[in-house]
């Protein structure tokens, strides 16, 4: 158990973390909820009313399709990208998919290459972008959500409001989804710019994310 | 994820669409009786309280005044908490207390991007 604990400490630490803050957002945003419902006139709804309201469902996916996206592009834009001087950078002279040979493929597969990769063909085309497709499609399904959770809670407002409802179309074209949309983006692209230029120059001793902290400024793909 | 939230919305929305046309229905045969009490008891309390106060009496004195159509549903629509049922006349609102469906709005008529316009609640 403690071996496992170690070996695996990221992902289980984040898991933590992730189901620690769902279950905070869960109580602050039913909170929030009663609130706004009772300025309203109306009456408190139940903590179990809130968590399957579409209300809780847009916010939380709307801070999913940011997340994802972001891994998303980074995953992509880091192929065709480079920082010179960042760890978050690969060398600027491996820009592109690379060789077969850089990437243990082809003729240059290992006996502890995974089977997909050894396979060749649709598979190993496949394998070499599955990174890249389940980041893109946790993405669009994240934002598919945000958009159907967001056009029910906004639709609520709506006709509190007196006004008529929009129907989806007309939702994704509205100023409230591209306000959620966008307002997340921003923060996220603002993270990766600062973290891509502020690694060339800072250091994090003993981080993967960062380079040693005695290496040049010039030196990139490097981390310790 | 997100053929959860259809399906998820679908399922909940038409349940409370039969609930929500049920109380607007009964609304509307009740302004039809000579004694519009049990018209004024699907009033969302605050309604009725307003529309007292305006009027200086009675609920069931008062809406009968008002002349609202009592024209049959066309179409039903469930947002949360929130239904907006439209009568060959004009529209009513909806709001889902504790204690079930009441009207928000009556009489209300189509005012383009700005809120509908009600003869009894509204914005």
């Amino acid at each position: 158990m403690r071996r496992f604990l170690r070996d695996n400490g990221l992902s289980v630490v984040f898991g933590l973390l992730f189901l620690g803050s769902v279950v905070g957002q869960a109580f602050a945003g039913h909170a929030d909820y009663v609130n706004r419902q009772l300025a309203r006139g109306g009456d408190p709804v139940s903590f179990w009313a809130y968590v399957t309201s579409s209300d809780f469902a847009v916010d939380i996916a709307e801070n999913w399709q940011s997340e994802y996206l972001q891994f998303f592009l980074y995953v992509m834009a880091t192929v065709w990208l480079v920082q010179r001087g960042s760890p978050e950078s690969k060398q600027l002279r491996r820009i592109g998919r690379e060789s077969d040979a850089d990437q243990l493929v082809g003729r240059h597969v290992t006996e502890s290459s995974p089977r997909w990769a050894r396979t060749g063909g649709w598979r190993t085309v496949l394998f070499s972008r599955s990174l890249g497709l389940v980041m893109g499609l946790l993405f669009l399904s994240s934002w598919l959500a945000q958009s159907i959770a967001g056009m029910s809670a906004f639709n609520a407002e709506r006709l509190a409001d007196f006004t008529d409802p929009l129907t989806w179309p007309q939702y994704v074209a509205s100023a409230d989804f591209w306000n959620r949309t966008l307002q997340n983006w921003q923060s996220e692209f603002l993270a990766i710019g600062s973290m891509a230029i502020l690694s060339v120059y800072l250091r994090e001793r003993g981080s993967p994310e960062s380079k040693p902290v005695g290496a040049s400024h010039t030196v990139t793909d490097e981390s310790g | 994820m997100g053929v959860l939230a259809v399906l998820l919305t679908a399922s909940c929305g038409a349940a409370a669409e039969r609930a929500a046309q049920a109380v607007a229905d009964d609304f509307l045969h009740a302004l039809g009786n000579p004694d519009p009490t049990a018209a004024c008891a699907l009033l969302a309390e605050q309604v009725r309280s307003d529309l007292e106060s305006a009027s200086g009496r009675s609920c069931a004195a008062a809406l009968p005044e008002l002349h609202l159509s009592a024209t049959p549903v066309v179409s039903v629509r469930v947002w949360g908490t929130e239904a907006q049922v439209r009568t060959k006349a004009d529209t009513v609102f909806l709001h889902e207390f504790a204690s079930g469906w009441r009207i928000t709005g009556a009489g209300c008529h189509d005012q383009g991007e700005r809120p509908y316009d009600c003869e009894v609640g509204g914005p």
